[in-house]
């Protein structure tokens, strides 16, 4: 056999037909690449939206957890601030001082009459020392001088209690 | 160079010129709080002056005059003072609708107590002791009618005012209560803590009934005395509530789990 021969037999080689089915279904098998267009964009596009509302939604719960935002006492069945004793208190203690404030709010009621030569006794029922006689307490922050002379001594006569010395 | 100079000495001059103004009117404001000063010596000068036997009858009278003139202007003077105090402590007390209408009512009224003051100011000039007495009786029994009631007015309108954060507060409190043994109820029921809630919310609604008397009371303009019984009132139940709040509370941190 010469060389043209052995050459010419060489047209006649074909695979193994199981070898060509196998090797076509594994090619097929793998993912065609899409090379453009719109159909190769979308997958990424998907996968942003999902990473975004993924975050979004763990940010919401977390701030919903911790009663962070406004319309979180909408939503938070249980608020901390219910069962916050210091809050509680510090509400209750405001009530309080408030009391106070309120029972302070005549201080010339009880304040003892001054005694002057003239008069052996003032008649007057809401006697107050002067410049105290009617300003608030809630005023006492603005007007400094009320707060000096609120202190009654046995010297000290009220507006009213000069006014009936002087009308006499 | 010499500008600068110049500028440097500017400067200094009118810092200096700030510190004088700034102390000049520290002392002014000392000096007007010790004027505000009454004592039983000042009015005892009316007697000094009758029982001082060198003086002539004529001195005499032109000395007590002279005085009781100088003793009823610094009560004007101060009274103004006490008024012009209470009238700005009212101008910041923030108001609205209602309550806005009330303001103005008695902000009006310190126009008229100041209008009544300056003319028993004008009044003092060219009267005598006699016309000096009927003066200070004008305005002692003024005051007793009219200024000293809406002194207390003001003072009770403004009371209520910083009261309503208060029951702001108090309302989102016994919303978030509601809320929360809702809640829980729903999950289980709890006999105690609905009874701790139901005495709770009475407790609120009463304590709400009496802040809104209290400003029925202020709107009306009942004597000072009613309307701050009624304020008082309407804080003793809000008190009383917060009591109850806490023992809903307590309730509620029992049954949720530690």
């Amino acid at each position: 056999m010469n060389l043209f021969e052995i050459l010419k037999q060489f047209k006649k080689v074909e695979p193994d037909p199981r070898f060509t089915d196998r090797s076509r279904r594994m090619i097929l098998a793998v993912p065609q690449e899409e090379t453009r267009g719109i159909r190769r964009g979308l997958p990424a596009v998907w996968g942003i939206l999902e990473a975004g509302v993924a975050v979004v939604l763990a940010g919401f719960f977390i701030v919903l957890i911790t009663g962070s935002f406004p319309g979180s006492s909408y939503l938070a069945p249980v608020q901390f601030s219910v069962i916050d004793p210091q809050g509680l208190h510090a509400e209750a203690q405001a009530i309080d001082m408030q009391i106070q404030l309120a029972n302070l709010n005549y201080p010339e009621a009880s304040t003892p009459a001054a005694t002057t030569k003239m008069s052996p006794k003032p008649t007057i029922k809401n006697a107050a020392p002067i410049g105290a006689s009617s300003v608030s307490p809630f005023a006492a922050s603005t007007t400094p001088s009320t707060t000096d002379t609120t202190s009654t001594t046995s010297s000290t006569v009220s507006l009213d209690q000069a006014l009936e010395q002087l009308s006499q | 160079m010499k500008l600068f100079k110049t500028i440097i000495v500017a400067g200094i001059l009118g810092a200096f010129a700030v510190l004088v103004s700034a102390l000049v009117g520290k002392f002014a404001v000392a000096r007007a709080a010790a004027d505000c000063t009454l004592s039983t010596a000042d009015v005892g000068q009316i007697a000094a002056v009758q029982s001082d036997s060198s003086l002539s009858s004529l001195d005499e009278v032109k000395a007590e005059l002279a005085i009781r003139k100088q003793l009823i202007t610094k009560v004007i003077t101060c009274g103004k003072g006490d008024a012009d105090a209470l009238r700005a402590t009212l101008e910041k007390t923030p108001a609205t609708g209602d309550t806005a209408t009330m303001k103005a009512q008695l902000l009006t009224k310190f126009d008229d107590a100041e209008n009544f003051y300056d003319i028993e100011l004008a009044k003092l000039d060219g009267v005598g002791i006699a016309g000096s007495q009927a003066i200070a009786k004008e305005l002692l029994a003024w005051r007793v009618s009219s200024y000293i009631p809406l002194s207390g007015e003001v003072n009770n309108f403004i009371l209520w005012g910083s009261n309503q954060n208060l029951f702001t507060t108090a309302t989102t409190r016994m919303n978030e209560t509601n809320r929360a043994v809702a809640f829980l109820e729903s999950v289980s029921n709890n006999a105690d803590l609905e009874s701790a809630l139901a005495d709770a919310q009475t407790s609120f609604a009463n304590a709400q009934a009496k802040n809104a008397e209290a400003k029925a009371a202020l709107a009306e303009f009942l004597p000072p005395d009613q309307s701050l019984a009624a304020v008082k009132d309407s804080l003793a139940a809000l008190s009383d509530t917060y009591q109850k709040f806490s023992r809903v509370s307590d309730l509620i941190k029992a049954i949720l789990p530690q």
